[in-house]
């Protein structure tokens, strides 16, 4: 057997096939639904590594007339050995005619070379409808794994593992909803049981996509340390007239605070799903609120835009400047006296006057007023909710199944001392000491990235 | 680049931000599947560059450059070429323009040495000390009490600002050019600041170079091409040794090698003047001596510092753009797409479309035959007598017998077919309601039917595993799905008996 791995996943309607093709995929745009007969045609998925296929994955439509075809077959049957021809036969003669479209077109890929992989749904009992499916497939000589998929529990899987090795000689139970990064990756590499030449591949793609996933968790740091970042020092701020009563516009204005991070944390957890290709999750989950007291400051505005304290700043300068003049005239028997007094003269004449510049206009125009500004949060905890939040996302979202199509929903807030706990001392103050800077207003998200690496990945390590 | 040797280091200039801002800026809302892959392809092309995060970004970003047309980082580079030059020239006005009032001579009074000295140097002394507190690191600013207002307030008064007014004179392309840099600048402040400052500063000195230049200049001019006299006269209680102490101190660097542009204390105590009674009697001749230690004190102490701040702002600058190409938002995801394998799990295309289903016969209420034939299809493990009660309450129906069928050959189906029809009695089928529906069973329904004629209700009965393991008529999702398969088979007959309908 040679060329790239290609596993065809095969067995009844609706027993799962998709969602083992979607969750080992990573890919949820596979088609899964309650009705039978969803899968039509087959679809390749191909795991490529640089563009180069390690492996492929073909979903294929279940049987719908597996004993009719099996009856022509065995008509045709005439020893063992033959078996394969018989059904090489089949698909030739009924290819194209409507008659066994189903069984046609999942056996073609079987026919070319793919590995079997029957999968039966260990929540429903065994049935003898069943054997047809499996003679078809014993009948085609391909390597051959079967996957018990308890779909809605595994009340018979002891049943249909007994059943399954009179016909397979690998039977194992994979829950294609519920399934750990882990046991993900154990299958794949169960996959290259089947044939010897296919294990090394299958090893490297494994490898390969464990890798991977150590990337995917700094891809989410950065999300996280981004989001981080806009939290630390988010503001929002609205220039209030003379005469307009701060009170009256606070509550608006901390509104527009809370929703634009609220808008910032959903960018977040949508970029976090993304990263683990989850393009169509949808989120069931309460939006933060932000209690904080001391949220509001004013600020005063002047011609140009300076603040107040730059007014006081040129005022105090142009005075120390008098002073130096005053100081060299002196021969510096004043003692730097001018400059300081002439600063703080300046200084003093500029406070006084920026009172005065509010009822000012110029060409109907004020020329100062004052700012209201809601935020920074200054509460120490803030990085921390929304961290904690963050992770609690990320923990279910990296434990996700590609075939998991329901609502995620998130309980509430995760408890802030669990994960902070489990952080160590050493990696806290670090965290406080980068939340520091960039509440200074320096640029430390890229530190805060690598610091959080570690922590996304412990949070994907307990589900996978 | 050549295979051989290792590639220069990429000038990281304002065009490449530029353009690199835009480039992650666009890339934002594509698919992040499509850069991965584009970006990979690229960055397994720029392997030999491996081991340069910058410089394989800034090849990354050079693949990118559409070549039609200059980019906007090139316009943005040519925006500001075009604003510096324009405060070059405001400074050669402004140097040529000082340098003309300072030392005008109009034969009755002298050039006033003292004068050129507290413009060209003392002037200078205290605009250079607000050049570097204007330099001063930016982690300065949190620590020393009023520095940020400070810097703030002097960032106003600088040269540089000037800048932000003459755009209004840049063609559209480059002013649009130059706003988006600007917006940029403001969206990403904490990430610009020191580039923004170094920049500020080096259109600053370039203001700055411009003046001192030109009025070296204009003054070696007037000092060629017209008689200048030179005196010095102060109200200060400065005499000449004071004087010319001060003066050796200014022109000791360059006293060694240049003599004669060291004032002596005899051409100081000469050259001294009064305004008033006596006025100005100094022997013109004689006082030109002191042109070369002014124009050597224009040059040293105006020129040369700041030609050294040009470089000093224009190196940082450099490195302040330097990094902030390499922290960019995005940046360390295209180098984690350049340098990280491409994987791909999913599908290629889309997948196809479910068959449509053949067209619906209006559901209605399964009729109540008074007998019917059971039939337990594919292996339903269900008693005659458990069968007899389910038949009676659910349809109110006789059992006249059961059959086994669904689980052997075509042959076996086909004989129970002809079994049903011979019976002519309503048959009743009870399948797994587990079990979806499969197009085997629909086929030998139309087989049945042609067996046995219009009119002969032929009922469909799914059974669940209810409490305790008994089966009985199914309800929910299951007989929903067996309902609408039946209801697709276009047999007006044909019912579904599930627990959903007789309820």
């Amino acid at each position: 057997m040679t060329g790239v791995p290609a596993f065809a996943v095969v067995g009844h309607p609706n027993k799962g096939k998709s969602s083992i093709v979607s969750t080992l995929a990573h890919d949820d745009s596979v088609r899964i639904a309650p009705e039978p007969g969803t899968t039509t045609e087959c679809r390749e998925y191909p795991m490529r590594v640089d563009g180069e296929v390690q492996y492929v994955l073909i979903d294929t439509p279940g049987f719908q007339r597996a004993r009719r075809a099996l009856d022509w077959m065995r008509g045709r049957e005439t020893h063992a050995g033959a078996h394969r021809a018989v059904v090489e036969a089949f698909v030739a003669e009924h290819r194209g005619t409507g008659r066994f479209p189903d069984e046609c077109e999942l056996l073609g890929p079987v026919l070319d070379g793919a590995g079997i992989l029957y999968v039966v749904d260990g929540a429903r009992p065994y049935g003898p409808e069943f054997e047809a499916e499996m003679e078809i497939l014993r009948w085609t000589g391909q390597p051959s794994m079967a996957l018990v998929n308890p779909i809605g529990g595994d009340a018979h899987v002891e049943e249909w593992r007994t059943a399954l090795q009179q016909y397979f000689k690998i039977v194992r139970v994979f829950d294609a909803h519920a399934a750990s990064f882990q046991a993900r990756l154990d299958l794949l590499r169960g996959f290259g049981q089947l044939v010897e030449e296919w294990r090394a591949p299958l090893e490297a793609a494994v490898q390969a996509i464990a890798l991977e996933r150590g990337r995917v968790h700094a891809r989410v740091a950065r999300v996280l340390a981004a989001l981080l970042g806009d939290v630390l020092v988010h503001t929002a701020t609205r220039r209030l007239d003379p005469d307009t009563d701060p009170a009256l516009v606070r509550e608006s204005l901390e509104q527009e605070w809370q929703d634009a991070l609220r808008q910032r944390e959903r960018d977040a957890r949508r970029a976090v799903e993304r990263v683990y290709r989850h393009r169509a999750i949808e989120r069931e989950e309460r939006p933060f609120e932000l209690c904080e007291q001391d949220l509001f400051s004013t600020d005063h505005w002047y011609l140009w835009g300076l603040s107040r304290r730059q007014l006081v700043a040129s005022g105090a300068a142009g005075g120390a400047v008098l002073g130096i003049a005053v100081d060299a005239a002196a021969h510096g028997v004043s003692l730097l006296m001018g400059s300081l007094v002439g600063a703080a003269v300046g200084g003093a004449g500029a406070w006084w006057s920026s009172t005065r510049l509010a009822g000012f206009r110029v060409l109907s125009l004020p020329i100062s007023g004052r700012l209201l500004r809601c935020g920074p949060a200054a509460s120490q905890n803030i990085p921390y909710v929304v961290l904690g939040r963050a992770l609690y996302h990320h923990a279910r979202v990296a434990g996700r199944t590609h075939a998991d199509r329901g609502a995620l929903v998130l309980a509430g807030d995760s408890p802030r001392e669990n994960w902070i706990e489990r952080l160590g001392t050493g990696r806290r103050k670090e965290l406080e000491r980068i939340f520091r800077a960039i509440r200074g207003g320096e640029e430390r998200i890229a530190e805060l990235a690598v610091c959080l690496t570690p922590i996304v990945a412990g949070g994907d390590a307990p589900g996978g | 680049m050549t295979p051989t040797g290792s590639p220069p280091l990429p000038r990281v200039d304002l065009a490449r931000v530029v353009d690199l801002t835009a480039a992650l800026e666009a890339d934002s809302g594509v698919d992040p599947e499509t850069l991965r892959q584009r970006d990979r392809t690229l960055g397994r092309a720029l392997a030999v560059r491996a081991g340069d995060a910058t410089a394989r970004v800034a090849a990354w970003l050079d693949q990118r450059r559409s070549g039609s047309g200059p980019s906007p980082g090139e316009r943005a580079v040519v925006a500001q070429r075009v604003l510096r030059a324009l405060v070059a020239g405001a400074g050669v006005a402004t140097g040529v323009a000082t340098a003309l009032a300072v030392f005008s001579y109009d034969g009755a009074h002298p050039v006033n040495v003292v004068q050129v000295l507290a413009v060209f140097v003392g002037l200078q002394a205290l605009l250079l000390a607000a050049t570097a507190v204007l330099a001063l690191p930016e982690a300065w600013r949190r620590r020393v009490p009023g520095l940020a207002a400070l810097q703030d307030v002097l960032r106003l008064a600088s040269p540089g600002r000037w800048q932000l007014a003459l755009r209004r004179l840049l063609r559209s392309a480059e002013r649009d050019a130059f706003d988006r840099l600007l917006g940029l600048a403001r969206r990403h402040q904490r990430l610009y600041g020191d580039a923004q400052k170094w920049a500020l500063l080096v259109a600053s000195q370039i203001f700055a170079v411009a003046f001192h230049f030109s009025a070296v200049a204009a003054a070696g001019l007037l000092v060629t091409f017209s008689d200048l006299a030179f005196g010095w006269s102060t109200t200060l209680s400065i005499d000449a040794r004071e004087l010319h102490r001060a003066a050796e101190l200014l022109a000791a660097p360059w006293s060694r090698w240049l003599p004669e542009a060291t004032p002596t204390l005899a051409l100081i105590q000469e050259t001294q003047y009064f305004r008033g009674a006596g006025g100005f009697s100094v022997d013109a001749p004689r006082s030109t001596a002191w042109w070369r230690f002014l124009l050597a004190c224009m040059a040293s102490y105006g020129l040369a510092p700041r030609l050294a701040l040009l470089a000093l702002a224009a190196w940082r600058q450099r490195v302040a753009l330097r990094r902030v190409f390499a922290a960019l938002p995005g940046v360390a995801d295209l180098r984690d797409r350049l340098d990280s394998q491409w994987i791909v799990t999913g599908s290629d295309g889309d997948e196809a479309e479910p068959r449509a289903a053949p067209a619906r016969v209006q559901a209605q209420n399964a009729p109540r035959p008074a007998r019917v034939r059971a039939v337990r299809w594919s292996g339903v493990t269900l008693a005659d007598a458990e069968i007899r009660a389910l038949v009676s309450a659910a349809l109110g129906s006789d059992l006249t017998g059961v059959i086994d069928g669904g689980a052997g050959s075509s042959r076996s189906d086909a004989a129970l077919i002809a079994e049903l029809a011979a019976a002519g009695e309503a048959p009743a089928l009870l399948v797994k309601a587990w079990e979806p529906p499969l197009a085997e069973l629909l086929d030998w329904l139309g087989e049945l039917r042609l067996a046995l004629g219009a009119g002969v209700p032929i009922l469909v009965l799914p059974l669940a595993i209810g409490a305790g393991g008994r089966l009985a008529l199914a309800a929910g999702r299951d007989a929903r799905i067996w309902t609408r398969r039946l209801d697709t088979a276009g047999d007006p007959w044909l019912f579904a008996v599930t627990a959903e309908v007789s309820a």
